[in-house]
């Protein structure tokens, strides 16, 4: 007989969550969508051909049926879903381990206004009284970003943060070209903490690139860059605060150097969320800068993209801008008329509009108060994380010793590593069993065992905790049970990736044409290429890779 | 399944606590003893054991050096070898005592019972045992890595338990529990090595305040470099690829009209092989420019240089100097390795743009991004020389590092 008041009874279902969360990954071991292909099968019937009619021109027509797949809707809707399941990502997990790129909640009300037909449906080659709203939308955000970065003109033209960089460094090229000096500043100076993109667009441009190494506080070297500046000085590109989360307070130290020889000083703000309404580029003298519009600015960082960039330029260089700004003109508005030393375009037409639109409508939703709000709110929830983290012992965050970050931290294992072994990437494998993720660190690890977490401003304090805890319980875990962590891990979609193979351009093939021509060893035509007529000189290349 | 011998030091680094800059040779080791420093290689391999244990529990320790070099220590732990080699002389005798002694009363006892000769006898006695193990794994420091690199060379991998008191070599796991788990997730069929740096101090121009440092040679470490002193991840491929684009880069700089003056150390080598010169791994080499043939760039080489055969070169030639170097070993040393052939007078005759650097990303990121450290020779125009310094990383490409004195 049931005593019903039996101090200890339990209910029967436990409905609140104690400890550390009990997650298993969906895990479908899905065929690829070639393989679910059964002929005949069809997800929709296209109308009949019209007898004689064609649209294309003959070259783009093919002779014979495209190697799709034959399908029908409910196997795709699943098969796609399925995958969807397995992917750990921003809407899923706390994202708070991709240090760097600013995993902050993309609102989706941004989608209705990105994915409006009054958008979706116009074409750049339209007349712009005909795109007058679009046109609204660039205009004031590029006056946001002036004003955020205290830059005097911006251009909205740059897909991605790359793209953004290389900008800047066709601008610095002209520039120093006006001026008759394009020859002899053939020299870019940036920082080992800075995102690699800056030594690779300068490096893509021609130019020869010196790296900054950091002292012993975490801060780039600046006697060293003080015997770097030279007359070959084109330009020197920055970051601030760098990967390490550590502001430079003597940032206008680098950049005098560097103006003293000539030189121009570009400012990668990647690093912003945690500056919004309290720095800028422009009091700290830069002559020009860029921002990941998926970064800071809230728009989706999709798959790899579609992204966008932004670049901010004083008014001695704006000239140089690549793209059109957009200015007003009675009561409407139109793209200007390009400058005639303005660089190349960095892609077709104006930017990609759907992220612009995002921004434009992250930025209206917060005004100048919430700006300044989310920088303050990511600070401290990047301090507050930091706090919780350095609780476990076997992690530290080297440089800087005691002092706060700004908006994300650089943290170290190798006080763990030393101890038993288990270092970052183990750990960041078993993350994965906690429905988590962490990224290390742009190679060269300089800081031995490295991780990099960014908590932004989207998460809330549980979450926050929820995180640390799971690094905690890793941590304990590598010192009392090393075997399951070192197998890790165990609950998640697939098993750690053979990371050698990543980096061996052989192993991959990134159709399903690639895979059977390296893995099934299937032979195809060779496409038709250009060859050199007999005699021309031509430059000794390495054979094409084939991935595709 | 992995089989590892088992070799242990069981004196090194005992002079490191007592302040004594090594551990070398038994009247050094008597005087740590005599300050009461005790010996802790064994507890190092000891704890080796403990972790590999948990972390690849089938594991067969197929054979072990006797008694305090290594059976005893395992057999501590419980871990039976499969097979013991050599044995240490008895207290006071001079003749080999079959079998392993039991625990030492002190430090003391092992005294004259244990040598580097022991050492280079167990390593070789390992590389033909029949079974042969994976790997050899042994507790000690440079002068143990010295003397089973003298023992094997390249025969066999090997891996060092750090135990010593000189941890110059790169051949070292960062902590016991490092090289537990280095070996724990090592294919010891597919049996991927490293080729890594053997280099040692020589203990008495320490202690006269000079540090004075060589390469001995290359062992092969099993690959899983992150767990290496200062390695990383994907070191492998990174390893590979950067050979040419150093090369590159040091060909931007290199004038043919000088003398090219190369040190020692594997980047150097491999960087002289893609410019087609020949290179000598432990040696300083001269590249002189051969008159009349400026333009197809042959040069005339040799190799393995002393200081005055260097100067007598030089002088004849009548060419100005370029210097390459290249940090070596796990600590970045650049200048203080084999620095008694790249002499005062060379340095002193160096434009400072002509002391040229090279060093891949991954290897500074192995050093923390620096500093570099040089012991100049009396003389040496050390201003010149020392602080912010470009390093070359690759084609166009270069790194501002400090070069300190060491």
């Amino acid at each position: 007989m049931n005593d019903h008041t039996n101090a200890d009874a339990k209910p029967a279902f436990e409905v609140r969550k104690r400890g550390l969360r009990k997650y298993h990954a969906a895990r479908w071991d899905e065929p690829l969508v070639f393989e679910l292909s059964a002929p005949g099968e069809r997800g929709l019937v296209p109308p009949p051909a019209i007898e004689g009619g064609s649209y294309a021109p003959s070259p783009l027509s093919r002779d014979d049926a495209p190697a799709l797949p034959e399908i029908g809707q409910s196997q795709v809707l699943r098969h796609f879903l399925r995958l969807s399941q397995e992917t750990l990502g921003a809407d899923l997990n706390v994202d708070i381990g991709q240090g760097t790129c600013t995993m902050k909640y993309s609102p989706k009300i941004n989608e209705r206004f990105a994915g409006s037909a009054k958008s979706r449906d116009t074409h750049p080659r339209q007349p712009e009284s005909t795109v007058q709203g679009t046109l609204e939308i660039l205009h004031d955000l590029e006056a946001y970003l002036a004003e955020v970065s205290g830059m005097d003109a911006v251009s909205l033209q740059a897909g991605a943060g790359s793209a953004a960089i290389y900008g800047n460094v066709s601008v610095v090229r002209a520039y120093h070209e006006s001026r008759g000096e394009g020859r002899i500043r053939d020299e870019v100076i940036t920082t080992v903490f800075s995102h690699p993109s800056n030594a690779a667009a300068a490096k893509t441009a021609g130019y020869k690139v010196i790296t900054l190494y950091p002292d012993a506080n975490g801060l780039p070297d600046l006697e060293a860059l003080r015997g770097a500046v030279s007359e070959r000085t084109a330009a020197l590109f920055i970051t601030n605060p760098e990967d390490t989360g550590i502001f430079n307070p003597n940032i206008t130290d680098y950049v005098d150097a560097v103006h003293e020889v000539g030189g121009l000083c570009v400012y990668d703000q990647a690093n912003a969320n945690g500056l919004l309404g309290i720095a800028r580029a422009r009091e700290a003298g830069f002559d020009l800068c860029h921002f990941n519009l998926h970064k800071t600015f809230s728009t989706p960082h999709a798959c790899g993209g579609p992204a966008a960039g932004a670049i901010g330029a004083t008014a001695e260089l704006a000239g140089f801008l690549p793209g059109s700004r957009v200015v007003r003109d009675g009561d409407g508005y139109r793209f200007a008329d390009r400058s005639d030393a303005a660089t190349a375009d960095l892609r077709p037409f104006y930017g990609v509009i759907p992220n612009l639109i995002r921004a434009y409508t992250w930025v209206r939703a917060l005004g100048g108060e919430g700006l300044r709000e989310v920088a303050d709110i990511a600070v401290l929830n990047n301090n507050y994380l930091m706090a919780r983290v350095l609780e476990i012992d076997g992690i530290t965050a080297p440089y800087a010793e005691g002092q706060r970050r700004v908006e994300q931290v650089r943290y170290s294992w190798s006080d763990l590593a030393a101890e038993t072994g288990i270092g970052t990437s183990e750990i960041g494998a078993r993350m994965a069993d906690y429905g988590f993720h962490y990224w290390t660190s742009h190679h060269p690890y300089i800081v031995p065992e490295p991780v990099t977490l960014e908590p932004t401003e989207t998460y809330t304090r549980r979450e926050l905790d929820e995180y640390a805890a799971a690094l905690a319980d890793i941590a304990r875990e590598a010192r009392e049970d090393p075997q399951t962590l070192r197998t890790a891990p165990h609950r998640s979609s697939i098993h750690a990736v053979d990371l050698d193979a990543t980096t061996d351009p052989d192993t991959w093939a990134s159709s399903w044409r690639a895979y059977r021509r390296k893995y099934l060893g299937e032979r195809f035509a060779e496409t038709p290429r250009w060859r050199a007529p007999e005699g021309l000189p031509m430059k000794e290349r390495a054979p094409k890779a084939m991935h595709r | 399944m992995l089989s590892i011998g088992l070799i242990v030091n069981p004196l090194a680094g005992i002079g490191g606590p007592a302040g004594l800059a090594g551990s070398d040779g038994a009247a050094t080791q008597a005087e740590a003893i005599a300050r009461g420093a005790q010996p802790l290689a064994g507890e190092r391999a000891a704890r080796f054991l403990q972790q590999l244990r948990r972390l690849r529990p089938g594991f067969e320790l197929s054979v072990a050096a006797a008694g305090e070099m290594g059976a005893a220590v395992a057999r501590c732990e419980g871990i039976e070898p499969a097979t013991v080699v050599g044995a240490l002389r008895a207290a006071g005798s001079s003749d080999a005592a079959e079998g392993e002694a039991s625990g030492p009363d002190g430090p003391g006892d092992l005294l004259g019972r244990t040598t580097a000769a022991d050492t280079a006898a167990a390593a070789r006695a390992m590389l033909a045992a029949d079974p042969r193990p994976d790997v050899i794994v042994f507790a000690g420091g440079d002068g143990t890595a010295r003397d089973v690199h003298d023992a094997v060379g390249q025969a066999i991998p090997v891996l060092g338990v750090p135990a010593g008191v000189k941890m110059q070599s790169a051949v070292f796991a960062r902590s016991p529990e490092a090289a537990a788990a280095l070996l724990a997730g090592w294919n010891a069929e597919a049996g991927a090595t490293a080729p890594r740096e053997v280099a040692d101090i020589d203990e008495e121009a320490r202690r006269r305040g000079r540090v004075v440092s060589q390469i001995w040679g290359e062992l092969r470490v099993p690959a899983g470099a992150e767990h290496l002193q200062g390695g990383k991840v994907g070191q492998t491929q990174a390893a590979r690829g950067s050979l040419p684009g150093l090369a590159a880069g040091l060909a931007e700089r290199l004038d043919p009209a000088k003398a090219w003056l190369m040190g020692p150390g594997g980047t150097i080598r491999g960087v002289a092989e893609e410019l087609g010169l020949p290179a000598s791994l432990l040696g300083v080499d001269l590249h002189l420019p051969r008159a009349g043939a400026e333009d197809d760039g042959a040069r005339d080489s040799h190799l393995d240089l002393s200081a005055a055969e260097i100067e007598r070169l030089l002088s004849e030639s009548g060419a100005q100097p370029q210097v390459v170097v290249s940090p070596v070993g796990g600590q970045g040393f650049l200048l203080g390795r084999g620095n008694q052939q790249i002499g005062a007078a060379v340095l002193r005759r160096l434009e400072p743009d002509d002391l040229l650097i090279v060093a891949a990303p991954a290897k500074l990121g192995e050093l923390g991004g620096g500093p570099l450290y040089a012991d100049l020779p009396e003389g040496a125009p050390a201003e010149r020389l020392l602080g912010p310094r470009r390093v070359i990383t690759g084609r166009r490409d270069t790194a501002m590092i400090r070069l300190l004195a060491a």
